[in-house]
């Protein structure tokens, strides 16, 4: 048997996938960023990045807002799964269907539902004033805060929640019955132990909260940011300065990547293995705790799902222009998506299912690779992987849109759209399919390859049956980040080839927020449908890991 | 009965075999188009009640977007109309299109005409200043130089001039009135949006109670009855910001295309368009039509006269000026 076919040449073969759509346009915007106008080396964008007032400023907002953020996540999710993993309070089981309710509304629709809500001319803000209570100003640094942290806090709470459910008991007894307060042990034994998983996801949000240019557009537009001055610098319509927007991608991928190499080292020290122990039990609360404790909880919930009750109202209500008169309904918004825009929803399956369906087959292919198959080439494909972490989304559309517009391979609209939403989520579509690979025994593989089946054909026939239930969760979330996507299909697409979140963008862009919602409610059925398909009908556990 | 079945197959064979072969020559126009999906609609209907044998594809989008695929698309162009954006913003992809001498032309009024450049006037917007009563302290400035006013300082918000060209139009405008020492003044006391929709945004929700944006977009929110809007036409002069439409070099429906254009020019047309999005129409002949709106007539308003290749050539030193007085 030859031993480089198969599994040798199939690493070559996603190694150079990765080498052309993940590596080639990386580096070639760190590239860029030392071309002058000239063309020859220069190191006038970083001069200009460095000189003039504002980007500076913006880096500092940035990092700021990103710490700021990935705290108020970590407090608030943390929490959020303590108290769910602890006690036994009434919403338990709404409380986990939460990270679904986050995860489908459009981060925009979220921040302009809550400028109806906390705005200057807001549901709250009047009923305060009315009151003679002074709110404080929710455009700006406030804003910002407020929707990033209910926007991104699920990450955290889900990381910490099964990092906590899968806690043993008996080492906290065993800290307590050695005479130690609860409360010191939660301190000295529980929190160290679920650190590593909240930090993994401090470093997700870290990186949403830097890359975001949608929420910061809607709620910001004077705090100077790193991330809307990139997208600024791409999409100006007097044309952009080339050399500035391979700047600023660089500074932020320096950025990612600086706090990734901060994170790695802090946790490569803590490496704590749980053995399987006892879960513990949930406590039900009493009295004057039971209410504070389960209305905490409670808030947060409703808070986190107000934005999609907005966006489902709004889609029904009546607006002339961009005037909404709340509690007048209609269905002028549907019909109108009806007789205009079917397109929009069409382009939106078209380009989330071709990237689900070529990064599941991706990621299965490669999770195989890295966990059965290691050979000299797997070390590569590991760092090759990790890349798509330290960028965002829009320095990826530019990375793909400068790479492929000329040179070598050209490649535009629709082909580039579908890669960029395939790479973008390629490590953790790669992390969910191989999350059960490692349970799966060789001595199965071996027994049938010796029985004489080619190992191509034991793979499907052994192999990739028990992956199913990873590779199904994979191929979920992969869509429903896929059909949310913004950020590099904005700076992608052509006309034509617009999806529900750069339509949703675009409307609201020119304020109107009740066409923008009907575009939403439909967006967050298509996320839906296929959820719900999936854990009923298929069983599939989300979230698990 | 079976004959006429193989009759059927065959007729609708023929049909489709015809089609095909005719599909790129007759009744067709590709319209790239920025504005509205209504706005476009309201065209279908004209273009299938006066030119009915012409069929319409429409590819929507943003006017950036749509140019750039115009100039990716330029060794085999698929559209044939493009339409509309501002002046400037086609200046800069004037290589595209080819001019097109439409017989309305005479009917626009003289600065929508644009006789030498590859594009016609199809609107043109005029700088306002939106006001939102509700958080408005006081009465609100009347003119340019009421607003500069150090009283205003962090109340106004205009487009970030660098970014978009009807900002850069306004501050265009503010130089030619009052100079450097005006540019100064304004820099002082106005806050910038990235962009223009942020500005119109921003006043409308109350962030600010002043905003320099066009007239179109506070009409919008007037018009729709949010009673705390109103704009006002600053005495000292205001500045136009048009917008055209573009013929696409070596399109290939050129004769349907030019049909298509008239008809964006004509009278009927342009007086749905104005009535459904405010959009001041380049025609001279429509006084009427706005009038009704209750906007005020071009001849009531006092304009600026702007050189559009001077202001191109400023442009440079200018917002070098401006970034300078931001500090």
């Amino acid at each position: 048997m030859n031993r480089f076919f198969p599994w040798g040449f199939l690493s070559v073969l996603a190694l150079i996938f990765l080498a052309i759509f993940v590596a080639y346009p990386i580096l070639g915007v760190l590239f860029r960023s030392f071309i002058g106008d000239n063309g020859t080396f220069s190191l006038d964008g970083f001069e200009t990045f460095l000189t003039r007032g504002k980007y500076l400023e913006a880096l500092m907002n940035t990092v700021i807002l990103g710490l700021v953020v990935t705290l108020s996540c970590s407090i608030l999710g943390v929490f959020l799964a303590f108290v769910v993993a602890r006690y036994d309070i009434p919403f338990g089981n709404i409380v986990l269907l939460l990270p679904l309710s986050v995860l489908i509304i459009p981060e925009l629709i979220s921040a302009q539902s809550w400028v109806m809500v906390f705005g200057n001319n807001g549901l709250v803000t009047n009923l305060l004033k009315a009151l003679g209570l002074p709110f404080p100003r929710f455009y700006g640094w406030f804003g910002l805060i407020y929707v990033m942290t209910l926007t991104y806090y699920v990450h955290v709470f889900l990381a910490a929640l099964a990092a906590l459910r899968g806690f043993d008991h008996s080492l906290e007894e065993a800290g307590q019955s050695l005479g130690t307060a609860p409360l010191t042990t939660y301190i000295r034994v529980v929190f160290p132990t679920i650190l590593p998983a909240v930090l993994a996801s401090g470093l997700i949000v870290f990186t949403l909260v830097i890359g975001n240019f949608a929420i910061s557009i809607a709620l910001a537009q004077r705090v100077p940011l790193l991330s809307v001055m990139t997208y600024r610098s791409f999409i100006s319509e007097l044309g952009g300065n080339p050399t500035m927007q391979s700047t600023l991608a660089t500074v932020s991928i320096l950025l990612v990547s600086c706090v990734l190499f901060l994170q790695k080292r802090y946790l490569s020290k803590r490496n704590y293995q749980m053995v399987a122990g006892r879960t513990t039990p949930r406590i039900k609360l009493r009295g004057w705790k039971a209410i504070l404790i389960s209305s905490g909880a409670g808030l947060i919930i409703v808070l986190s799902l107000m934005p999609a009750l907005v966006v489902l109202i709004g889609s029904f209500t009546v607006s002339r222009g961009p005037v909404m008169y709340w509690g007048q309904f209609t269905l002028d918004h549907y019909i109108r998506i009806w007789d205009f825009n079917l397109a929009v929803i069409g382009n939106s399956l078209t380009f989330a299912s071709m990237a689900t369906a070529l990064g599941v087959c991706f990621a299965t292919l490669v999770s195989y690779l890295l966990v059965k198959k290691r050979s000299v080439f797997s070390p590569m494909l590991d760092y090759l992987l990790l890349l798509p972490l330290t960028i965002s989304g829009t320095v990826l559309g530019i990375a793909l849109a400068q790479g492929f517009n000329s040179g070598p391979i050209v490649l535009t609209g629709g082909l580039l759209m579908v890669i960029a939403m395939t790479v973008r989520r390629l490590p953790f579509g790669v992390r969910n399919a191989s999350s059960n690979l490692h349970n799966i025994s060789n001595s199965i593989e071996e027994a049938s390859v010796s029985l004489g089946v080619p190992p191509v054909r034991t793979f499907f026939n052994v192999v990739l049956p028990l992956m199913a239930p990873g590779i199904a969760a994979a191929a979920i979330l992969t869509w429903v980040t896929t059909v949310a996507e913004l950020s590099a299909s904005v700076v992608i697409y052509q006309a034509g080839q617009e999806t529900l979140p750069i339509q949703i963008f675009r409307l609201i862009s020119s304020d109107l927020m009740a066409r923008a919602s009907a575009f939403g409610v439909i967006n967050m059925i298509i996320i839906l449908v296929p959820v719900f398909f999936g854990i009923k009908v298929m069983k599939v556990r989300l979230f698990s890991s | 009965m079976k004959y006429s079945g193989y009759a059927a197959t065959y007729t609708l064979l023929t049909m489709v075999l015809a089609g095909a072969a005719t599909n790129a020559a007759a009744g067709e126009v590709n319209l790239y188009t920025s504005n509205s999906e209504d706005a476009v609609a309201l065209v279908l209907d004209a273009v299938a009640e006066q030119a009915p044998d012409i069929k319409i594809n429409v590819i929507g989008g943003g006017s950036g977007s749509l140019l750039r695929r115009i100039e990716a698309e330029q060794s085999a162009p698929a559209a044939d109309l493009f339409w509309s954006s501002g002046f400037s913003t086609l200046a800069g992809f004037s290589h595209l299109f080819t001019a097109y001498h439409s017989s309305e032309v005479d009917a626009l009024l003289p600065a929508l005409q644009a006789d030498n450049a590859p594009w016609t006037g199809t609107n043109t917007h005029v700088t306002v200043i939106m006001v939102n009563s509700d958080v408005l302290d006081g009465d609100p400035p009347q003119t340019w130089e009421a607003l500069m006013d150090e009283r205003w300082a962090g109340q106004v918000t205009m487009a970030d001039p660098a970014n978009s060209s009807s900002s850069y139009a306004q501050l265009y405008g503010i130089y030619q009135l009052y100079g450097e020492e005006g540019v100064r003044n304004l820099a002082d006391i106005v806050e910038l949006q990235g962009s223009t929709s942020g500005v119109y945004k921003a006043v409308a929700q109350g962030e600010y109670p002043l905003g320099m944006t066009m007239e179109y977009a506070a009409q919008r929110y007037i018009h729709g009855g949010q009673s705390d809007i109103s704009k006002i036409y600053p005495a000292d002069g205001t500045f136009l910001s048009p917008e055209g439409m573009a013929f696409i070099q070596n399109g290939p429906n050129p004769e349907e295309a030019k049909q298509v254009y008239d008809l964006l020019l004509s009278h009927d047309v342009q007086e749905q368009l104005f009535d459904l999005t405010f959009r001041r129409p380049s025609r001279a002949d429509l006084d009427d039509a706005i009038a009704n709106s209750g906007l005020p007539l071009m001849k009531d308003l006092n304009i600026i006269e702007v050189d559009e290749a001077e202001a191109g050539e400023q442009r440079d030193y200018l917002l070098e000026l401006w970034a300078d007085a931001r500090g």
